[in-house]
């Protein structure tokens, strides 16, 4: 315990970590408070319209409510398209006066209402491909958990390359400043080092991703993106083909779950390989690439990588779309991040 | 004395086994990201979408069809442009005016054999080749008309208001483009994935970063670097040697990747068209310059070593700014991560020496700046900015470098 407390203090005061965190964390509020709010360019022409039509067709889809925005978008297309034959009558005479009033309102309206029925009409039909086996999908305000989840589809970049700073200076550096000979002589120094390293470094790791998680939901809800957290995953657009029987909340809380559990699993399988890369800038960069690396692939096979765990909403569609249990991809990357870790352990044992 | 200083500062940077591992790592994923494995997981799934059932082929079958596929193909073309004009003008002959027409069907009579090149081939699978390479041709001529009335309005317009840079820039158009391009006689293929593929060149920038980002930091850290200022010729030539050394590896890198890329889509599909004109490609169909593509490959692989040898020189400046390597890695870190965000938001420059590893958007049309009323090529422009930028990194760094009374 004594060790571990000397660790976690040599880690975050001497080695700066405090400071490297804090750095990180500024940047991710920044980010947060930046990140602008993935609305439709449309909603923007016709905020009001947009509005009206939603308190009209808020909650629970139902064949009816689809089919009245479907046909009211189709309505309004139609009066666009007859705009120059109209035009063409009019000036023919074969109109009225007061055909022709009448047509330019019908006109004016379909103007007005077209981007945000067109919205709808969009919505309602993700909805109709969707099965009729799951609970009904949601009207809602999305853009809000929209551009939550845009977020939440990147590995959280700032907290993990504070975290992979910290853990390359943990043992390399021990390794470059020529104390690991000492360290290594002392009576218990091998194995206890080898844990209570660990051990700091997890507990940094647990307690940096609870404050970077508490700091992104608090500005996800100071900017009011959390609204309507009831309603099926599906409801908005980025999961329209994801049929998870999970309500948005439950799978924000998933993910960040599985991102703070894909988080710790890094940490140890890079305090691990440090072991074997003593130097901290090579550490730095393996780590860097066993991150990017995967996320060019961009296909479901990325769940058994941790990059593919921390990429929160592409780690629920690639779930949904290989069919998996979400316990086997973190089982198998648990298992060879711990079996990398026990095998450094050995090796720091033997000495080196 | 400095080939010899280059020579030891490669040895230095190329050794160590941590560089070749992760080498060899990426070469291997820029393999597999290439040689169509994505490719044939994407069509068997959208074949599951369509028909509802698990896709046929396995992945080595579905290859071996493709390949089959591709040799028919370019088979065709072979023969085809034997006696391309003959051919078309039999074909007219035979089945009349409409037979090129690419949204028409082709008459049954068509496919029996012998066809006009013999017992080898039925006329109805060149009808089609030919066809293609028709509304192809037809399709460039036509984007260049447009290209060239479109300079002459703007040209007019420029003219009645006095403006020198649009007179120049749409003189400048209306010359290049009446330039024939000459004919495209068969499809380009495999080429286009080589050229506009997005990742071979982050491996080789990630490489650039490994290579560099320790070249004068390590020094500092490990104490030599009195060591090297008190040699003979240790002052000026070292720092030379390490950046001269640095971006002959910028270079081969960029090579190397570039060569793994050829070889994995070599595999994937194959290369057709390798003379054809570059503006064939759809990428290119507005391609200032009549190339073939060939031609603009090597102008491409020119710009994209060009990048990679600026990124060394850039991070090998922060390098030599740095206290330690730690820092130095971590500055480097976050100048190409803000390099690669600023990739995405189409400002050339802001994408620093990165814009000209995707030379592209500099080739896709007549892209210039008004410099004083001249219209200068954004890609000299950049070049140039970025080597004076460089030059000024070099010289912070010899500050740097060469401070008297460092401390080390």
């Amino acid at each position: 315990m004594t060790l571990w407390r000397y660790e976690l203090k040599k880690t975050l005061i001497n080695q700066k970590g405090i400071w490297i965190l804090l750095a990180c964390l500024v940047l991710k509020i920044v980010l947060l408070a930046v990140f602008p709010e993935q609305k439709d360019g449309r909603i923007m022409l016709t905020q009001r319209q947009y509005d009206k039509y939603l308190a009209q067709l808020q909650g629970e889809n139902t064949p009816e409510k689809s089919d009245w925005i479907l046909t009211e978008y189709a309505d309004f297309q139609q009066t666009k398209s007859m705009y120059t034959p109209m035009q063409n009558a009019y000036s023919a005479g074969e109109l009225t006066e007061e055909e022709w009033k009448t047509f330019t309102e019908a006109y004016t309206e379909a103007e007005l209402k077209m981007n945000s029925a067109a919205i709808f009409a969009e919505k309602a039909e993700q909805f109709l491909e969707q099965p009729n086996d799951v609970p009904a999908a949601h009207y809602i305000y999305e853009y809000g958990w929209q551009s939550a989840y845009t977020l939440l589809q990147f590995p959280d970049v700032f907290l993990l390359f504070g975290i992979l700073l910290l853990t390359s200076l943990s043992l390399p550096s021990e390794h470059q400043s020529g104390m690991m000979p000492v360290l290594l002589g002392c009576r218990n120094g091998r194995r206890q080092l080898y844990l209570a390293k660990l051990g700091s470094l997890l507990t940094v790791c647990i307690i940096s991703c609870a404050l970077f998680g508490g700091i992104e939901w608090a500005t996800f809800q100071y900017r009011g993106w959390m609204n309507d957290g009831n309603v099926p995953l599906y409801s908005i657009t980025i999961f329209a083909e994801c049929t998870l029987d999970l309500t948005l909340l439950e799978g924000y809380w998933l993910t960040q779950t599985v991102r703070l559990g894909g988080t710790v699993l890094f940490t140890v399988l890079m305090f691990g390989l440090s072991v074997w890369i003593r130097s901290t800038t090579e550490l730095l960069f393996a780590g860097l690439c066993l991150l990017a690396v995967p996320m060019l692939w961009d296909g479901g096979a990325m769940l058994f990588t941790h990059s593919g765990l921390l990429r929160g909403t592409k780690m629920l569609i690639w779930q949904e779309e290989m069919g998996l249990k979400l316990w086997i991809p973190v089982l198998i990357i648990a298992g060879y991040s711990v079996v990398a870790a026990i095998l450094a352990e050995k090796r720091l044992e033997k000495g080196i | 004395m400095l080939r010899k200083l280059v020579r030891y500062e490669l040895k230095k940077q190329l050794s160590g086994p941590f560089f070749v591992i992760i080498l060899i790592l990426l070469l291997a994923v820029n393999v597999l990201l290439n040689c169509g494995i994505r490719e044939y997981r994407d069509n068997a799934k959208q074949y599951e979408i369509d028909v509802g059932q698990e896709y046929p082929y396995g992945f080595w079958e579905a290859k071996k069809n493709e390949r089959i596929g591709f040799g028919y193909t370019q088979r065709n073309y072979d023969i085809l442009n034997t006696d391309i004009e003959g051919f078309a003008a039999a074909m007219i002959e035979k089945y009349g005016e409409d037979i090129f027409d690419p949204f028409g069907m082709l008459p049954e009579e068509t496919y029996q054999l012998p066809g006009y090149f013999g017992d080898d081939c039925s006329d109805g699978s060149l009808i089609w080749a030919y066809s293609t390479l028709l509304t192809e041709n037809e399709d460039l001529t036509r984007s260049i008309h447009k290209a060239v009335e479109a300079a002459k309005a703007y040209g007019r317009e420029a003219l009645e208001e006095g403006d020198n840079y649009g007179i120049r820039r749409n003189i400048d158009i209306i010359e290049l483009y009446t330039v024939p391009r000459g004919r495209i006689t068969s499809p380009v293929k495999g080429w286009d994935d080589v050229l506009f593929g997005k990742h071979t060149m982050l491996f080789v920038f990630l490489m650039i970063l490994l290579a560099c980002g320790g070249n004068f930091s390590a020094e500092r850290e490990k104490q030599t670097l009195l060591l090297l200022h008190t040699s003979k010729y240790g002052k000026g030539m070292t720092m030379v040697a390490k950046y001269i050394s640095s971006a002959v590896i910028a270079a081969g890198l960029t090579v190397i990747f570039q060569l793994s890329t050829i070889g994995a889509v070599w595999f994937k599909d194959g290369f057709m068209g390798l003379n054809q004109p570059a503006a064939a490609m759809e990428q290119l169909t507005m391609l200032s310059w009549p190339m073939t593509v060939w031609q603009y490959a090597l102008v491409h692989l020119g710009c994209q070593i060009l990048a990679a040898m600026l990124l060394s020189v850039m991070v090998n400046s922060i390098s030599a700014l740095s206290k330690t390597s730690i820092l130095s890695y971590v500055a480097g870190v976050l100048v190409l991560g803000l390099l690669l965000v600023a990739q995405n938001t189409k400002r050339e420059w802001l994408m620093g020496p990165l814009s000209l590893a995707d030379p592209v958007r500099y080739f896709d049309s007549y892209c210039t700046a008004n410099i004083f009323g001249f219209p200068v090529l954004w890609v000299i422009l950049q070049t140039l900015l970025w080597t004076v930028i460089g030059g000024g990194c070099v010289y912070a760094a010899h500050r740097r470098f060469h401070r008297k009374g460092e401390t080390v």
